[in-house]
């Protein structure tokens, strides 16, 4: 059961979801939640993969994702304003790799799992924001990243802060996900010592 | 105790907002303020820290846990050493 503007505000009145910065109204769809785009770019280093006689195969049963994104993957150069534009992925094949501005946490009791998904808006210019790993699983406490391709024709601004770049849709799980004790989370500290 | 730092190998994530840490043959990018380090571990080189976990199941010696991140290699919960494991 996907959750209505009113059950995410009511699972985040009740604790059950935590979103920081807290969303404003006009975030609000009638079953989701815009997001905003956060600072941090990542790209692969393009010019450093054309090197002339250079002929990279990624051998997937033999690669460890972080020893090739510290390899191969470099920070992004951002305009003055800090917004990146990105091409279109037929004139520079790229995967942006950014995050929400949104943290999200989706306590582990609530029987709440969600999706990160595209907006229509963008998706008509082309926008694709993640690739095939929409779901955040119930437990789930961080920004989420995203996989950004621009198949449009379009250069497109992506501004921090004020880019909606996604949407989260959250479900209702049929039962609570496993754990070992009754849960007694109201109150517990968290890792960094605040209120759970 | 529902919920343990375990002991883990730390790196520094893609982003600022992240680490990324291995437990035994699985890893992670996990926000860090999930994260315990001694200090900031750089690119290529390590500290090891504690990360923190759901309790979810237990057998003699070990005990089941759940990150707060994305996996990377292995699944969200993985097998961990009792020995490997603080209260939070």
């Amino acid at each position: 059961m996907i959750l209505s503007d009113a059950g995410i505000r009511r699972a985040v009145a009740e604790g059950d979801i935590a979103i920081d910065p807290a969303p404003e109204s006009a975030q609000l769809q009638t079953s989701a939640v815009d997001m905003f785009l956060g600072h941090a770019f990542r790209v692969w280093d393009l010019p450093r993969l054309a090197t002339p006689g250079l002929s990279p195969v990624l051998d997937l049963a033999e690669q460890r994702f972080v020893a090739t994104a510290n390899s191969f993957s470099i920070q992004a150069e951002l305009e003055r304003d800090g917004s990146y534009i990105l091409k279109p992925y037929h004139e520079v094949p790229q995967v942006l790799l950014c995050q929400t501005r949104e943290r999200l946490h989706l306590k582990l009791h609530s029987r709440l799992a969600a999706r990160v998904e595209g907006r229509s808006s963008l998706a008509r210019l082309g926008l694709m924001v993640h690739l095939t790993a929409p779901t955040i699983h119930a437990g789930f406490n961080g920004n989420i990243t995203l996989e950004v391709i621009n198949h449009g024709p379009f250069h497109l601004k992506l501004v921090p802060n004020r880019t909606r770049i996604c949407q989260f849709i959250f479900e209702r799980l049929e039962s609570a996900p496993e754990q070992e004790a009754t849960t007694q989370f109201q109150g517990q500290k968290t890792p960094t010592g605040g209120k759970g | 105790m529902n919920d343990a730092y375990i002991t883990c190998e730390v790196l520094p994530g893609l982003f600022s907002t992240e680490y990324y840490v291995l437990v035994h043959d699985s890893s992670y990018y996990v926000h860090r303020d999930h994260v315990r380090v001694p200090r900031e571990p750089q690119t290529g080189s390590s500290v090891v820290g504690q990360v923190f976990g759901y309790v979810i199941d237990r057998e003699p010696g070990r005990t089941l846990m759940q990150l707060p991140g994305e996996a990377v290699v292995g699944g969200l919960r993985t097998w961990v050493d009792n020995s490997a494991l603080t209260a939070a």
